[in-house]
């Protein structure tokens, strides 16, 4: 027996003890564990979106949540207290069934709870007050009770008018689609930052709160769009969609000289203030987000392009040609491909102004025939890609913007591809580049760049897509269509109206085949035609009932442009009156 | 019985701070999994009754018999069935939290290696001469090859910790023996050389280890995940604690809280004040355990009732350490608090033979 070994070995034990019961107290009084350290976000006003006159289209709401927290008063004065709110509540309408016992619980669980939600009267909440402090003078510490907490609820009073174009905020302050969305960054400003230091003991919680940086309230933004002129197309746009029974459609009406948009609307749309009852379908902008084969609206452009002498010369096409157009029907033929192309109207003999008017695709298919033979394809594909800004973006501080399609020029085949181009097929863009495209004609070759946002400098992409000579005979024309061609029906008493009608089969992505009963109507026009003001495009998409552009699109359209004309006829006579007196 | 040397009131208040604890700690996971919450705590108190029978059965064999005889007796009876049972459960143990160290006697889970802590003392008592040293021949031979198989085993299972305090209590008691001083270091050497290798072999343990020392790879491994637990639960319990029962952690934040991190909760529930309790009865069982082994004269019995000493105190450093978060987390129970039979069982046999040798004083 070593009792040394024993004494030594029992030290070592004590030690390792002793350090045991170290570590616990280490642990106990740890202070990482009781003092919490966090760093918090509080994001600033959201800025408003205005339209051009001022009016609030999106603004942020203060709203103030009232809480109350009980710790620290005894039982009866706790019960006393919960029967003077209750009655406050039940006054001012506020009360939920069995809010009395969800009061009680927080209290006996020391929690705090939510009273009043959203936005109550302050002379109201003051009247309550201090009808308590008379009753409880003794108890020094009921205001500390009752607390806020201050919020900002977006809120968009026009409702589903601006819809898709302006988009919403989310509960959680995310900006979702729209012009929410597309300007975020200007909306939002920047979120301020604070530390939050707290200690905690038995007893209580000691802290102080420190700002790295203040929040900084976001900018207002004002648009181009007009709210007047926004409901007059709202209006008319969901008339028509519902009269003939549509899928949905859009209406993008724009300024001709400058390319400010000042409405621009989708139908159904969707009231941001309750987001939540939407599918996602519903948030997407018609005419920005998807992309569509134009049909016929595409044929002025094209003839535009054949006959200009900035791209060849004279040779390719002269408005005087004349084209045999078989009495409706003609089979194209190469090879062991056949495709039969048909006419609405049966016609014998057209010149390339007929041809529009009538819209003819038999006639543009032989006109294409004819540039085969002598122009150059490159030019016709480079000249595409730029009107209708096919590989680039068109500016507009609006997102899911989507890329046009063209097949490489290389890939083409001759005879039918040209010839389906010419019926604007074969090439998808958004709908609101095809606007942007015909508007060259009444601007008098301007390819502008459209602006949503006011106050900014007119900017184009090209300035000088047609000569002149061009642009003169594409206004008679597309005058003409209303007069006595496709459009007949738009033709209006008060206002002349210039435009091109279209019809395009859908292509059906899953059969690999058009349809045959689902189509895009839709109507591109101008107003006054002899001084254009605005430049307009009506779509239509899948309509049930009818299906012909210059019908479905174009009645739409001439509803909207007599509004127009009428309102601002108005606006003359007032300000004429003003002046005289 | 001499009141200097009688545990027994200190024993039976430390069974029923047990009892409290494993009730407290369990109810809620025996509500949630087994409908009752007093399941566990029944299991429990059975062990502590059969153990209670056994303390006096073999305080009175130790009482009246010559202990010489009844050590060499016990020492190739443990042996036997220590030895079995090890080997039933290498063959086909039932795997329960990842180790097969269970094996299921009727409605009971026994677990073989606790048996062998008693066992293993026994076989190094027999091996001491009367001058309390060992000396290697044929008498010696055998019960010391019993112990290297049953560690064997044990680090088979694997349960390196147990193994390790097993080594340890063993190596502690040639210390205080006459076994020569030089022979004892070179042992120690050996041992400690061969716990390197066993830890940096087993990808598991060296895990465990490394993540003692490394918080951010701890909580990658999850094996930190019980002491971080156990830290916050010590830190809320503070000085008084949150009020018996009313653990939060207990409430499947702390897995298995009712038998290695039990003490956790018991901090978190009474705080230092529960723990002060707790070490009291501890101290005064230990401290008359030392007593006894003080005033024993026969070297070998001496010895025994200095291993127990050194083995109860072992386990309890052992199992302090590990939910302070000063040792790696390791699979040792507080002895006599913590949920399980079998280590219960084991405790009460082994104080029942102290105490008896305490009635022969």
């Amino acid at each position: 027996m070593k009792k040394s070994n024993l004494f030594v070995l029992l030290l070592v034990l004590s030690g390792i003890f002793l350090l045991i019961l170290l570590k616990l107290f280490g642990i106990i009084l740890n202070s990482s564990q009781s003092f919490s350290k966090r760093t918090l976000t509080v994001e600033g006003k959201r800025g408003d979106v205005l339209d051009s006159r001022g009016k609030l289209i999106a603004t942020s709401l203060l709203s103030y949540d009232i809480y109350f927290y009980g710790k620290g008063l005894k039982k009866d004065e706790f019960n006393s207290l919960l029967s003077e709110t209750v009655n406050f509540l039940k006054e001012n309408r506020q009360y939920e069934k069995g809010m009395k016992q969800k009061i009680t619980n927080a209290y006996n669980n020391r929690r705090s709870i939510l009273l009043v939600k959203g936005i109550l009267s302050l002379e109201l909440y003051e009247k309550f007050m201090s009808e308590l402090e008379k009753k409880y003078k003794k108890i020094r510490d009921i205001k500390g009770k009752f607390y806020y907490n201050k919020k900002y609820t977006r809120y968009y009073p026009f409702r589903d008018l601006y819809g898709q174009v302006v988009g919403f905020v989310n509960k959680e302050h995310h900006a979702i689609c729209g012009i929410e969305r597309g300007e975020n960054g200007t909306l939002r400003g920047t979120a301020g930052k604070y530390i939050d230091n707290h200690l905690h003991l038995r007893g209580g919680t000691w802290g102080r709160t420190k700002w790295l940086n203040e929040p900084e309230n976001g900018q207002d933004i004002k648009l181009t769009l007009n709210t007047v002129l926004q409901d007059f197309c709202y209006e008319a746009l969901k008339k028509g969609v519902e009269k003939f029974r549509a899928k949905r459609g859009t209406v993008v009406l724009m300024e001709t000289s400058t390319g400010k948009i000042r409405a621009w609307t989708g139908y159904p749309s969707f009231n941001p203030n309750i987001y939540s009852k939407y599918g996602y379908e519903r948030f997407k902008n018609m005419s920005l987000e998807d992309i569509f084969e134009p049909g016929s609206i595409l044929k002025p452009i094209i003839i535009g392009f054949l006959l200009s002498s900035k791209y060849h010369d004279n040779s390719v096409l002269s408005p005087h040609d004349v084209f045999y157009c078989e009495n409706g029907k003609y089979l194209l033929k190469k090879g062991n491909k056949k495709r039969i192309i048909r006419d609405v109207e049966k016609n014998r003999y057209l010149n390339v102004k007929k041809v529009l008017v009538h819209s003819s695709n038999i006639g543009m298919a032989k006109i294409m025939q004819k540039y085969y033979k002598k122009g150059n394809l490159k030019d016709l594909y480079v000249f595409l890609l730029g009107i209708l800004n096919l590989k680039r973006s068109i500016g507009v501080p609006l997102p899911n913007y989507t890329n046009g399609r063209i097949l490489n020029y290389k890939k083409w085949n001759e005879i039918f591809s040209l010839a389906s181009i010419g019926m604007g097929y074969e090439i998808s863009a958004p709908l609101i580049n095809f606007l942007l495209a015909f508007n060259t004609i009444p601007s008098k070759g301007k390819l502008l760049k459209p602006q949503i946002l006011a106050g900014k400098k007119v900017q184009y992409f090209n300035d000088n897509v047609f000569p002149k000579k061009t642009i003169s005979f594409l206004q008679t024309a597309l005058r003409d269509v209303v007069i006595e061609g496709t459009g007949k029906k738009v033709n209006s008493k008060y206002i002349a109206i210039a435009g091109k009608t279209g019809t395009a089969k859908k292509y059906d992505p899953q059969t690999k085949k058009y349809s045959t009963d689902k189509y895009l109507a839709s109507f591109i026009g101008y107003f006054p035609a002899d001084d254009p003001k605005y430049t307009m495009g009506v779509f239509i998409d899948e309509p049930g009932k009818k299906y012909y552009g210059g019908e479905v699109a174009g009645s739409i359209f001439k509803e909207i442009a007599e509004r127009i004309y009428f309102y601002e006829l108005n606006k003359k006579l007032i300000k004429v009156a003003v002046k005289d007196e | 019985m001499k009141d200097k040397y009688n545990f027994s009131p200190y024993l039976f208040m430390l069974l029923l701070y047990g009892l409290l604890a494993v009730f407290s700690s369990s109810a809620v996971y025996s509500f949630d999994q087994m409908g009752s919450p007093y399941s566990m705590v029944v299991k429990q108190l059975s062990a502590f009754i059969i153990g209670g029978i056994l303390f006096y059965f073999f305080k009175a064999l130790f009482k009246r018999s010559n202990p010489q005889g009844v050590f060499l007796l016990l020492a190739y009876l443990f042996g036997i069935a220590s030895i079995i049972t090890l080997l039933i459960v290498a063959l086909r143990g039932v795997n329960y939290n990842n180790a097969g160290r269970w094996m299921r006697i009727g409605p009971m889970v026994f677990q073989p290696s606790e048996l062998f802590k008693l066992t293993a003392i026994f076989l190094l008592i027999v091996s001491f001469n009367k001058e309390g040293s060992i000396s290697l021949d044929k008498k010696t031979l055998l019960p010391l090859i019993t112990i290297m198989v049953g560690l064997v085993f044990i680090i088979a299972q694997p349960d390196f910790s147990t193994m390790a305090l097993i080594g340890f209590v063993l190596i502690s008691i040639l210390l205080i023996s006459k076994f020569p001083l030089k022979k004892t270091f070179v042992i120690i050497f050996i041992v400690l050389l061969g716990f390197i290798v066993i830890i940096a072999t087993s990808k598991y343990r060296m895990n465990r280890f490394k993540a003692h020392f490394d918080h951010a790879k701890g909580l990658e491994y999850s094996s930190k995940y019980q002491s971080i637990q156990s830290r916050k639960a010590i830190h809320d319990g503070g000085l008084f604690g949150r009020g018996l029962g009313k653990s939060k952690r207990k409430i499947f934040y702390l897995p298995q809280a009712w038998s290695d991190y039990i003490l956790a909760i018991i901090l978190e529930e009474s705080g230092v004040i529960g723990l002060g309790l707790l070490l009291f009865l501890y101290i005064m069982i230990l401290s008359r355990i030392f007593r006894i082994a003080w005033d024993t004269k026969k070297i070998k019995e001496k010895l025994f009732v200095y291993g127990v000493f050194i083995l109860f105190l072992y386990e309890i450093i052992l199992n302090m350490g590990v939910v302070t978060d000063l040792f790696p987390s390791t699979g040792l129970p507080l002895p006599l608090v913590s949920a399980g039979g079998s280590s219960a069982l084991v405790f009460l046999i082994m104080l029942g033979m102290v105490s008896g040798l305490g009635e022969r004083l």
